[in-house]
């Protein structure tokens, strides 16, 4: 009895649910279609994309605000790890003021234990000196940042995990071989309330932290190279920044200190 | 404007013995390969043979993780590590820094070295950092 009361009660809350799906309540007649009804218009939310709408807009914001500023400046506090032959990850700091002035203009002045070394481009010679030493590198270099940051990381394999923030389009360059992005929520960098946005492609995942707010600046980056062995991180913290810089003549053409040689910068070979 | 393709990005910057396509970007920006081995300091006072031997050693047991079957591989050579103070490394070693004290610059032929005790090191640029090869002028 108690059963067929139950049943008599599934059948009548299926007909109504029928009816508020629009269907033909008559398909609920029978105590066989009753129980069906009682467990379909559960609702599920679709999956998000894989690609959020929201985390590639606000890329985008950071992307276009670079973009359209013509001279700026920033501080990049890195910190990479790199495994070491007998075993244990290693962590190399280095801070780095950059000064960029498009199209044509880069100067990257680190200090650090590694990766020590700054960089000069004034539109015709890229240079790198360790300030540490009185050795320098030098070459012609391509017509502008962009061909010229490419170089540096393709020919020269230089390091440089903010390169992106340097290009005249950084959005469509950072965005190449990403198969999601989304949204990780709220975040504060050095006091700054930024959005937390992530990314993964391949080989590697990253993510972008940008300002909230009416200027939507990178303040860190960090990458992870899934693929290396104890898939070492690299994090960059972008701070200082400066979009209406004064910066003066000659700072990006290098100027040899005395006693200062040019030594060989070796590319990779193709 | 010549452009580069991704794949050649990603490949300098993770040196070329990578076992799987790259076609991204920003992935290329932080990481170079060919300091994997930095933080390699041989025990004080072998041989400049044994030396030479830890450093090959290094570069072999690379080789051997990159080549066993699983996803993560690791850069093989060229192999740096710190400089030795005690003795001399063989020629033609790699290394990311000089003995501390005791060395002076030098010109010979037009190219520059630094003579630390006797041992010639010949500086070059590589990978974004200052590196020294034990030289034979």
């Amino acid at each position: 009895m108690r059963t067929r009361a139950r049943n008599r009660f599934v059948a009548a809350w299926g007909a109504l649910g029928a009816l508020l799906l629009g269907l033909d309540p008559s398909a609920a007649s029978t105590e066989a279609a009753a129980l069906k009804p009682a467990t379909a218009p559960v609702a599920t939310p679709a999956p998000p994309p894989p690609l959020e709408p929201e985390a590639l807009a606000q890329l985008k914001a950071m992307s276009d605000l670079l973009k359209d500023t013509a001279r700026f400046t920033f501080k990049a506090t890195a910190d990479r790890e790199q495994p070491s032959v007998n075993g244990p990850m290693l962590d190399f700091f280095s801070v780095s003021q950059v000064a960029v002035s498009r199209p044509n203009q880069l100067r990257v002045e680190t200090k650090g234990d590694l990766h020590a070394a700054s960089l000069w481009y004034d539109g015709k010679m890229v240079t790198i000196y360790s300030l540490k030493s009185s050795f320098y590198g030098q070459t012609a270099a391509p017509a502008t940042i962009d061909e010229t940051v490419l170089m540096l990381m393709d020919r020269f394999q230089m390091p440089l995990p903010a390169a992106g923030f340097l290009l005249k389009d950084p959005y469509s360059k950072m965005m190449e071989g990403v198969k999601t992005a989304f949204d990780a929520g709220d975040a504060e960098i050095d006091g700054v309330a930024c959005r937390h946005l992530a990314f993964s492609e391949e080989d590697a995942d990253w993510q972008v932290w940008v300002e909230k707010g009416a200027k939507p600046l990178p303040r860190r980056i960090a990458v992870t190279y899934k693929k290396i062995q104890g898939a070492p991180r690299v994090v960059s913290t972008l701070s200082d920044w400066n979009l209406s810089p004064k910066i003066a003549a000659g700072e990006f053409t290098f100027s040899p200190p005395a006693g200062a040689k040019k030594v060989d910068w070796k590319t990779s070979e193709k | 404007m010549k452009t580069r393709t991704l794949s050649n990005l990603l490949a300098a910057a993770l040196l070329a013995a990578i076992p799987t396509p790259a076609r991204a970007w920003v992935a290329a920006g932080g990481y170079h390969g060919g300091v994997v081995a930095v933080g390699y300091r041989p025990p004080c006072c072998y041989s400049g043979a044994a030396v030479a031997g830890a450093a090959i050693g290094g570069a072999m047991v690379g080789a051997a993780v990159a080549s066993a079957a699983q996803p993560a591989y690791v850069a093989p050579a060229p192999v740096y590590y710190s400089a030795p103070v005690a003795y001399a490394p063989a020629v033609g070693t790699v290394v990311s820094a000089l003995p501390p004290t005791g060395c002076s610059s030098l010109s010979i032929n037009g190219i520059s070295y630094m003579n630390c005790a006797g041992v010639f090191y010949m500086p070059f640029y590589s990978g974004g950092a200052l590196m020294y090869q034990v030289a034979q002028p």
